[in-house]
């Protein structure tokens, strides 16, 4: 009961806004805010199931795919770059460079090496998303307790256990949190690619829609872009809140004995 | 210092290895000519960029376009941020929906954007603050509500006044959380308006990236993109300075000799 009272509490204001925008946009003649019904006729018309195979299957994909190379690449070689922090030290400023570079200016230069069509969009993804992970990744290996060390070395724990058993683990944290920085970003980049050189994808169905001043199939695919947005950045919390379980309550734990 | 010195040494001379090699690679023709031009050819482009006006006209564009979206965002943001972040109401209120706007991509915005305003600099602040506006926010008012209890009631015990509340006890607090936020917002406010430059034609850097790609020169392609990198690192050090002059005092800042 109280939690349901909660709940509605939080939905008073978007509810109000989304009423308020409906009312407020109801007479609209203009050509950028069209009434608010007509977004959610043309969102129904699009994506409920319209375009669904045609377009949103082929983002997600694009997305899925990018992260998930990412992610093996970056979680390998950070893991390398951390135990070997030499090797890091020197080509830092190299790694710097290309981090500090906005995803979105490396997109010409994915485009000339993988030439316009879908591996572009996958590597679009994958190039943007590692810098996150590698970094991450790294941050984590290095701060591997001490102790903990030492622990593993006297007991002459085998390389694959020390890996497994240790190291990752005590990284998954720092690894779980670039992995979080990453999808935002990747969901960027897909947008970024598909309005750059494409012929398919939300993103693309986007800009083609303002391009022939059909706003209401803009603003709804706007509209599902936010919601996708907002769901995978749900998703990974409840991930992260599953995966680091034993992280999360290991803290509060701490905290507890530190407050007393 | 000379430890200091011998690292920046190194440092020059990986990045020259790395520039050696590239070179050498398109040399031996491993890499294809017509989507990596030789580190020469694009080095000496860069060159000729940084004495060129018209680069630094565009350097000027982004730059400033970049540094109202965070000025914009920061102030807003904190501001925003200590409000909802002091009353637990503002709190629950807001949660949803600024969760909601904070996952929408904002580079989702251009064409919307690009329909009411023509591509000019406005859209660039506008797609940045849209964008880097968040981190602030949301980090601001994570550091207002995770303000020590004890020191809390001490001033409420004191009926201290609440802009000396403010002013030692929340900002002080909440300080480590909001330089975080701005961390991430710089950076990404960089990336929503080279995006604006490069996706929709704003005029700077990014634009003449795309310039350069379709008139198919490579090379000055290659080196604006080697250029806005540098942007780049100049303000992830810009931001690494405000870390350093303002939290001096925190634990994440002391460093250990050796």
């Amino acid at each position: 009961m109280k939690k349901k009272l909660r709940i509605g509490a939080e939905m008073w204001l978007p509810v109000g806004l989304v009423l308020a925008w409906w009312f407020l946009s109801a007479k609209s003649t203009s050509v950028a805010f069209p009434p608010l019904s007509q977004i959610i006729a043309a969102f129904h018309d699009l994506w409920l199931f319209e375009n669904f195979r045609s377009d949103i299957v082929p983002s997600l994909e694009h997305l899925v795919l990018g992260l998930a190379i990412a992610a093996t690449v970056g979680i390998s070689l950070g893991t390398i770059f951390g135990i070997f922090p030499a090797l890091y030290d020197s080509l830092k400023i190299i790694f710097d460079w290309i981090r500090a570079t906005p995803g979105v200016a490396l997109l010409p230069v994915t485009l000339l090496i993988f030439g316009p069509g879908d591996h572009l969009k996958v590597a679009i993804i994958a190039v943007g998303t590692f810098w996150p992970i590698f970094l991450s990744t790294i941050d984590g290996v290095r701060s591997l307790d001490l102790v903990a060390r030492d622990t593993a070395s006297t007991l002459h724990l085998r390389r694959r256990d020390y890996l497994l058993r240790v190291l990752l683990p005590s990284a998954s944290p720092q690894i779980v949190a670039g992995l979080r920085l990453a999808l935002p970003l990747g969901v960027t980049l897909i947008v970024a690619s598909e309005f750059m050189a494409s012929t398919n994808g939300i993103g693309y169905q986007e800009l083609l829609a303002a391009q022939t001043f059909q706003t209401a199939n803009m603003w709804a695919a706007l509209i599902l872009l936010g919601l996708l947005g907002y769901t995978l950045n749900l998703a990974s919390r409840l991930v992260e809140r599953r995966i680091l379980a034993w992280h999360i309550g290991y803290r509060a734990s701490n905290s507890r004995t530190a407050a007393k | 210092m000379s430890g200091l010195n011998r690292r920046r040494i190194r440092r020059i001379g990986v990045l020259a290895a790395v520039f050696l090699v590239w070179q050498l690679a398109s040399i031996l023709g491993l890499l294809a000519q017509e989507a990596v031009p030789s580190a020469a050819a694009v080095l000496g482009e860069a060159a000729r960029l940084l004495v060129s006006r018209a680069f630094w006209n565009d350097m000027a564009l982004t730059a400033s376009a970049w540094a109202l979206a965070v000025a914009i965002s920061v102030s807003v943001g904190t501001g925003l941020g200590l409000l909802i972040g002091s009353s637990n109401w503002a709190h629950r209120l807001t949660r949803l929906l600024i969760d909601f706007l904070q996952s929408v991509p904002a580079i989702a915005m251009l064409p919307l954007l690009t329909l009411v305003f023509t591509a000019n600099q406005l859209m660039c602040v506008i797609v940045g603050c849209a964008a880097a506006i968040w981190p602030v926010l949301v980090q601001t008012s994570y550091g207002v509500r995770d303000v020590d209890k004890v020191s809390s009631d001490t001033f409420a015990v004191y009926q201290i006044t609440p802009l000396r509340r403010l002013r030692y006890l929340v900002l002080p607090s909440a300080w480590p959380y909001v330089v975080t936020g701005l961390r991430i917002s710089c950076v990404v406010a960089l990336l929503m308006v080279a995006s604006a430059e490069l996706l929709a034609g704003a005029p700077g850097i990014g634009n003449s990236i795309s310039i350069a790609l379709s008139s198919a020169a490579l090379p000055l392609m290659w080196a604006y993109v080697l250029l806005i990198g540098l942007a780049g690192l100049g303000v992830n050090g810009l931001v690494a300075l405000v870390e350093r002059r303002t939290l001096k005092w925190h634990p994440s800042q002391r460093t250990v000799e050796p």
